[in-house]
Formats: structure tokens, C-alpha cells, sequence
């Protein structure tokens, strides 16, 4: 426990002195709330809901698409230990493995869950954004994203082995199943042959399950089978992860 | 009566590839209060040697002991905390200040808050950091980031310390207020491993000698005993002989590999 501790302080020591992954998450996301909603607006009216502000879809889709950058975000912080050559040193002082990773997985938790509360929250106060569902499932969808983000970053940072990969991966990834999973804008607006291959992106399941609560005022009960969709995936990266992740491998960095 | 063994290494052989044995049945006992200098050319497997002492690999064959258990084993969290690694390569977080970095691992060593801060005070003034304190670790020069990357070896007051080439590429100075560091934690009863290829360090701080060559350790000793068992007293020049004398007539080499790549811990 006192090892799990030590990690999470150092990560956040180190969170304080370079806190562009905040900003990234947080401040970038509410711009573009901001830039986008409007637009939104007009766009969820044309898709017959008149009476649903552009925040319906812009507060879950930065969310969706802010969150995955937690990926490079998890991975990184795995990574730059072994840039700063203290990966070593974490183990030769008895941190065990699992007191290690979940030090590194528990301050981007932390994170995407402050994401979450600022960018809902922003959205309540500012853009008229509501639930017309139940505010239960919006918690439990963004938990079940959360955890299939975190597992991602802990497979990225076990499977890739230099810091090029992982910066090439998790940047053009998230991009692309955010855009892909409607992120960015509704699934409908994509084109038309990219409708089809949309639920092959993981930001679909939870986008869709947002649209299903925030918009057509669905419950718990009826996106079950996205929150399992999205704890299958994150027990499927967990393994990888275990499968892959060698802590006696050094990974190439920077140095 | 001879100190008790802090560090016992028996028939241990370790491979990194198939064709070459890094280490190939490695005798060795470190004694508490003495410092063991482990020398030899680059690829002696001094550093896989450190690796398995330290309990972050495991030997193929054979068996570490630390303190009379299997640093690597199942368990060994506890036993890992009384040991104290400075890799070969320095290891620091960049951004954040000395003291912050000797807290941070203090803490790792399972120290609360309060008394990491106070470790990390005591340790400021034997590495000449003292005036550094609020600096952060990445904009110390080289030789100031060794000291820290020695120092904090020494956050847990370990009963073993093993540090790999801690004056590599240092000035005269860091490297003074290092050796004056492990003599004292020798004289204060810790076992210290101590990897070189500045054979006079090793002379200086009359350590006992482990003369490693492809994986073998060929020779043993203090000084004394190995220019007296190995070379004649004077060298071919008249001048007495010396643990380099030693060296180049085991191995055949010179002692200064400048060009040499630091082998990374795994």
C-alpha cells in the first residue's frame, strides 16, 4: 500500500511540474464545446431533435474523444521511466507490479474522471445541456469508458516498444476512432460507407450508448450491453497487457 | 573474525542469448562493512552480475543470496528495501528538485513523509547538494545529477549497497565526494559492490578485489594478495607493482574503454 501511495505522489509531483496533460483533457475540450456546439445544435435538429441544444452531443463527444487521449497519456507514463532511466530503480526498491501499475493508472483515472465532472458539468451550467435519461447510466457509461481507456494505454504501453510508436498510435488512434465512433459529429453525418464500419470504433459503443440516455431519455437497463461491450474490451486489453507487458524489457525512449 | 555475509553468489550462470554465457558460475561472498569492487573489461558481466544482487533478474542456474535470502524471489519486496542500487545509468526525475527526488524515493522505500524529508535533508550534505536543494534534478551538470544518482542509493539505509560505475564520466571532485561517501558507509558496517574501471578507486578504498573476465570471476583478493599471488612487486620499470600490473597481466587489456556503450540494467 505505502508503495502504491509513493508512485501516485511522484506521478502527481511530476503532474504538477508539467501539467500540459490537464490542459489537454480539460481546457481543450471546453473550447471546442464551445466553437461547436452551435453548429451541433443544428445539426441534432435536422435529425428531429427540436428541442435538444448542441451540448447534447458536444459535452459526450469531447469526453469521448478528450478521454482517448488518456491512452498516450497512461502509456507515456510508463514510458518516460524508462526515458529518465528510474524504471531500475522502481523495481529494485520492491515495488511490486501491480503496486507499480496501478500507481500509474490511478492519477489518469483521476484525470478522465475530473474530465467528466468539468466537462458535464460545464455544459449544465453553460450550453443548456441535459439528461433526458437517467444521469445513473451516463455515470456508469463514462466508468465503463473510462476503464476501457485506461486498459488501452496499459496494452499500448506493453505491446509498442519505442516511444515514436507510441506517440504515432495513441495521436492518429485516438483521432480516428473519435472521428470514426461520432465524436466529433453524429454517426449519420459521416458518409455514407463509414456508417457501417462506425461500430468497429470503440468511441461508438460509448457514444451511442450517451446518445441512447442523454437524447432518447434511455435508462440503465437499455445500454446493459454497451457497459458490457466496453468492460469486455477493457478485461480483453487488461490480459494483453499482463500477457505482453515484460518488466525486465527496456522500452526505447528519447535517451 | 570475519564479518557476516551480506551477499552470497554460488555456481550462478546467466545467460542473455543463446551463444554466450553472460556469467558462468560465479563464486562470490560481500562482507558487511567491506567494499567489493567488481573490475573487468566491458562485457565481463559486471552490470548482469549487479542485475542479480540487486533482484531484478533471476540466474539460470545456481543461486543469490542477500542477507541469507533470494533477492529475486517470491516475497523479496522486503528484502529488496535493504538494498540500495545506483544503476549505471543516472536515473532521476528530471523536473523535480533534488530534495524532491530523494524524498520521492525514500517514500518508495516505505519512509512517511516526514521522515523521507528528513533523509533527504542528511544525504544533501555528504554529496556536496546541499546549496542545490531546490534545483531541479534536469538542470544539475553531469557530475552534480551523479551524486544525487549516488545519494539516493542511499535513501533506505540499505545493508547492501551496489553501485554500477558510479564515477563514470565524473569530475575529480564528484568522484572524491563519492569514495569518501562509501568509505564511510563502509566504516559504518554496510556491504558495498562497488563496479569500476578506475582501477585506483579501487585501490584507494582497500577494497577486496573480484576480477571478472567472459562471465568468470579469475581472480579474488585484496590488492596485497593479488599482486603478491599474480605479478612480481616491482613492475619492469622499477615502480611498484599495482593492482593495474594485475589487471593487464589477467587480462591481457588496457583499463580505459572510453568508447565503451554503457550496458543498460534490464
Amino acid at each position: 500500500m505505502s508503495s502504491l501511495r509513493a508512485i501516485v505522489r511522484i506521478e502527481l509531483r511530476v503532474l504538477r511540474h508539467d501539467p500540459v496533460p490537464l490542459v489537454l483533457l480539460i481546457g481543450m475540450p471546453i473550447v471546442l464545446m464551445v466553437l461547436l456546439s452551435q453548429s451541433l445544435g443544428r445539426v441534432l435538429l435536422f435529425e428531429g431533435y427540436d428541442d435538444a441544444p448542441g451540448s447534447m452531443h458536444t459535452a459526450p463527444g469531447m469526453a469521448c474523444l478528450f478521454g482517448f487521449f488518456s491512452v498516450a497519456i497512461v502509456g507515456f507514463a510508463i514510458f518516460r521511466e524508462h526515458g529518465w532511466r528510474t524504471w531500475p530503480r522502481l523495481r529494485a526498491a520492491g515495488v511490486g507490479g501491480r503496486a507499480l501499475l496501478a500507481g500509474k493508472l490511478a492519477v489518469p483515472a483521476g484525470l478522465l474522471v475530473l474530465q467528466h465532472i468539468v466537462l458535464f458539468g460545464f455544459g449544465v451550467v453553460f450550453l443548456d445541456f441535459k439528461v433526458n435519461g437517467e444521469w445513473l447510466a451516463v455515470a456508469l457509461l463514462a466508468s465503463a469508458f473510462a476503464l476501457m481507456i485506461l486498459a488501452a494505454g496499459l496494452a499500448a504501453a506493453a505491446v509498442l516498444s519505442t516511444v515514436q510508436q507510441l506517440n504515432a498510435v495513441t495521436n492518429l488512434g485516438t483521432m480516428l476512432l473519435g472521428g470514426l465512433g461520432g465524436a466529433l459529429v453524429p454517426v449519420m453525418e459521416l458518409p455514407k460507407w463509414v456508417q457501417p464500419i462506425s461500430p468497429a470504433s470503440p468511441v461508438n459503443w460509448a457514444m451511442q450508448g450517451y446518445r441512447d440516455v442523454i437524447l432518447d431519455g434511455a435508462g440503465v437497463g437499455d445500454v446493459v450491453l454497451r457497459l458490457a461491450a466496453m468492460c469486455g474490451l477493457a478485461l480483453a486489453l487488461v490480459a494483453v497487457a499482463l500477457w505482453r507487458l515484460r518488466a525486465d524489457t527496456p522500452k526505447r525512449t528519447w535517451g | 573474525m570475519t564479518p557476516p555475509c551480506v551477499l552470497e553468489l554460488a555456481g550462478v550462470v546467466k545467460s542473455h542469448t543463446r551463444e554466450r554465457r553472460a556469467l558462468d558460475g560465479v563464486q562470490l561472498a560481500v562482507h558487511a562493512g567491506r567494499v567489493t569492487a567488481l573490475l573487468g573489461p566491458n562485457g565481463a558481466g559486471k552490470s548482469t552480475l549487479v542485475s542479480l544482487a540487486a533482484g531484478l533478474t533471476r540466474p539460470d542456474a545456481g543461486t543469490v543470496r542477500v542477507l541469507g535470502e533470494d533477492p529475486a524471489g517470491r516475497g523479496a519486496q522486503a528484502l529488496r528495501r535493504r538494498i540500495g542500487l545506483a544503476p549505471q545509468e543516472i536515473g532521476v526525475y528530471p523536473q523535480l528538485s533534488v530534495t524532491t527526488n530523494l524524498r520521492c524515493f525514500a517514500e518508495l522505500y516505505g519512509l512517511r513523509p516526514r521522515a523521507a524529508r528528513a533523509r533527504a535533508a542528511e544525504l544533501l550534505e555528504p554529496f556536496a547538494l546541499s546549496e542545490l536543494g531546490d534545483r531541479p534534478a534536469g538542470r544539475l551538470s553531469g557530475g552534480e545529477q551523479r551524486r544525487l544518482h549516488a545519494a539516493i542509493a542511499l535513501v533506505n539505509r540499505p545493508a547492501l549497497v551496489i553501485l554500477d560505475e558510479p564515477t563514470a564520466g565524473a569530475d575529480p571532485s564528484t568522484r572524491e565526494h563519492i569514495l569518501r561517501a562509501v568509505r564511510d558507509l563502509a566504516g559504518g558496517g554496510t556491504a558495498v559492490v562497488y563496479t569500476t574501471h578506475y582501477l585506483p578507486e579501487a585501490e584507494r578504498l582497500d577494497a577486496d578485489i573480484a576480477l571478472l573476465e567472459h562471465g568468470r570471476v579469475i581472480a579474488r583478493g585484496s590488492v596485497a594478495e593479488l599482486i603478491a599471488r599474480h605479478v612480481a612487486p616491482l613492475a619492469g620499470d622499477g615502480r611498484p607493482a599495482t593492482l593495474e600490473s594485475v589487471y593487464l597481466a589477467l587480462t591481457g587489456r588496457g583499463t580505459v574503454e572510453p568508447d565503451a556503450e554503457p550496458a543498460a540494467l534490464p
